[in-house]
C-alpha cells in the first residue's frame, strides 16, 4: 500500500521593518472582550489604512434586507506590513463575501469589533488577532490583567 | 452568535517543512566616505566623512531587526500572525542559544535594544502624581492621541542626514513624520520656543556625537506610565558608530522632579539600505470606547 505523504510548506517570515512604530496605543482588553467572539458575514467595502490601527468596514446584509456597516479594528499598519499583508490581501476580491470573527466591544457600542480572523470564499484566511489576546488564550482564557501598576 | 477560534486542519498528519526568511539584507553604507579607519579583529571599518567625523548617514534599525513579529504563511495563501502555535515547529533548545522562551538578556541594551524595564526615579513628593498619571494614561497621555512623542520617548532616529555643519534626525513614527535639526558648528540654542521635540545642538566628543536638547513643552512624557517632565527637561543623547553598528544612549535631566538623571535603555542599531516611508495618518478612534484604564508599553 502506497502511503500518501502530504507535504505542507509553511513559511515563517521574521521581522521586517523595525522602525519607531508602536505595536498599539492602548490595551485591547480595555475596549474589547477577549473572552467572547462573534462571527459576521459580509463584503468589505472600505479600508482605512491609518495609525494607530487599521479599520475594515464590513457591509453585512441583515435579515430584513437592510445593510449594516461594521467598523472593525485590526493591527497597526506597520505590523500588518511586517506580516506581509497588503490592502488588497485584506480587502479580498470585489463583492466577495467574507467571514470575519471578531472580539465584541465591552462598552456595548453596536457595529464595532476587533478582528480575529478573516476567511475568504476560497477557504484561505488571515488570522490577525492581537498579541494581548494571544497571551490571554495561552493563560487559558483568564480575565484580563489589572491595569498596569504605577512604577515604584 | 459566538464562534471559537478554529484551529487549522492543514497540518494534521502532514510533513512540516519550515523555511525562515530574513526580511531584508543589511548592506554596507552606500554613501561616500573617506578615509576609513581600520578596525581591529576584522570588524567592519567605521566609514568617515571628509571632515574625519564618523559617517552617521543612513537608515538605522534595531540590531537583529527589532521587535519580533512572526507571521506564518501557508500554501493556500493563508497568513497567521497570532495564535499560530499549532502551525509552528517546536523551538530548538540548544544550550547557550537564545530562542523562543529563553530569558531576555539582563540589564540594559540587549540585542535590538532590549533589556530590563527602566523607569525614571522621581522625588518622593512626585510619586503620587506619577501614579495618578499612570492610572489615567489612556485619558491624558497625548501620545495616545496621535500627538508628537517628545524626546526621549520618540527613541533613536530612524534616519540620519549628516553634513559638516549639522545633523538631521528623521523619524518614521506611528504618530507622524518628525525631524530634528541639530547644528554641530558651534551655533547655540535658539530663543525659547517650547516645542514637543525641543531645541537641539550637537558637538563631537571624539567619535561620539553628543546632542543636547532643551526647551520642551510639557505635553509629552519621558516614557509610559506617567513619566512626566517639566519645561526644564534637558536630554543628552550620545551616538557612536562602530562599523555598521550604532550605539544610542540617552540621559534625561530634570532635577526639579527627578531624584537622579534617568538613563534610558541603550539602543543598538544597525545600518540598513531600506528607505523610510511616509507614515500613514494617525487618527485615534478607540479612546472613547475604553471601559478601563488598562494600557501597555508604547515603546519606540
Amino acid at each position: 500500500m502506497q502511503s500518501r505523504v502530504r507535504v505542507v510548506l509553511v513559511l515563517v517570515v521574521l521581522v521586517g521593518w523595525g522602525s519607531s512604530i508602536p505595536l498599539a496605543h492602548h490595551s485591547v482588553s480595555g475596549e474589547f472582550d477577549l473572552s467572547k467572539t462573534a462571527t459576521l458575514k459580509g463584503v468589505i467595502s472600505r479600508l482605512d489604512w491609518i495609525n494607530p490601527h487599521i479599520y475594515v468596514y464590513l457591509d453585512v446584509k441583515e435579515a430584513n434586507g437592510d445593510t449594516t456597516t461594521y467598523m472593525l479594528e485590526t493591527f497597526p499598519p506597520p505590523q500588518m506590513r511586517r506580516a506581509g499583508l497588503t490592502k488588497e490581501a485584506i480587502m479580498g476580491k470585489p463583492d466577495e463575501v467574507v467571514t470575519i470573527t471578531i472580539l465584541p466591544p465591552r462598552d456595548g457600542t453596536k457595529h464595532i469589533g476587533y478582528i480575529e480572523r478573516i476567511t475568504y470564499q476560497d477557504g484561505h484566511y488571515n488570522q490577525l488577532g492581537s498579541n494581548e489576546e494571544e497571551q490571554f488564550r495561552r493563560r487559558g482564557g483568564q480575565p484580563p490583567a489589572a491595569p498596569t501598576p504605577a512604577p515604584q | 452568535m459566538k464562534a471559537p477560534i478554529m484551529k487549522t486542519p492543514l497540518l494534521s498528519g502532514g510533513l512540516l517543512l519550515v523555511a525562515i526568511a530574513a526580511s531584508y539584507v543589511v548592506s554596507p553604507s552606500v554613501t561616500a566616505q573617506t578615509p576609513e579607519r581600520s578596525a581591529p579583529n576584522g570588524a567592519a571599518a567605521t566609514p568617515r566623512l571628509p571632515d574625519g567625523r564618523p559617517d552617521l548617514n543612513g537608515t538605522w534599525i534595531p540590531e537583529g531587526g527589532g521587535r519580533g513579529q512572526t507571521a506564518v504563511k501557508l500554501p493556500d495563501g493563508s497568513v497567521c500572525v497570532t495564535n499560530c502555535a499549532d502551525l509552528l515547529p517546536p523551538a530548538p533548545a540548544a544550550a547557550g542559544q537564545r530562542g523562543a522562551g529563553a530569558p531576555a538578556a539582563p540589564g540594559r541594551g540587549g540585542p535590538g535594544g532590549g533589556g530590563a524595564p527602566n523607569f525614571p526615579k522621581y522625588k518622593p513628593e512626585y510619586l503620587a502624581k506619577v501614579k495618578e498619571l499612570n492610572d489615567t494614561q489612556v485619558k491624558v497621555d497625548t501620545l495616545l492621541q496621535c500627538q508628537p512623542p517628545g524626546v526621549p520617548r520618540i527613541g533613536p532616529p530612524d534616519k540620519i542626514v549628516q553634513t559638516a555643519r549639522e545633523v538631521v534626525f528623521l523619524y518614521d513614527d506611528g504618530n507622524g513624520a518628525f525631524f530634528r535639526i541639530i547644528p554641530t558648528d558651534g551655533r547655540g540654542h535658539r530663543p525659547p520656543w517650547a516645542s514637543y521635540l525641543g531645541d537641539a545642538i550637537g558637538k563631537w566628543e571624539g567619535d561620539t556625537l553628543v546632542v543636547e536638547t532643551i526647551d520642551f513643552n510639557v505635553e509629552t512624557w519621558l516614557a509610559d506610565n506617567g513619566a512626566f517632565h517639566t519645561k526644564d527637561l534637558k536630554v543628552v543623547e550620545r551616538l557612536r558608530r562602530t562599523g555598521d553598528k550604532l550605539e544610542y544612549r540617552v540621559t534625561s535631566h530634570d532635577p526639579a522632579v527627578l531624584a537622579e538623571p534617568w538613563e534610558g535603555r541603550v539602543r543598538n542599531l544597525q545600518l540598513t539600505d531600506q528607505e523610510l516611508d511616509e507614515p500613514v495618518r494617525c487618527e485615534d478612534r478607540d479612546l472613547a470606547h475604553m471601559v478601563d484604564n488598562s494600557h501597555h508599553g508604547n515603546a519606540r
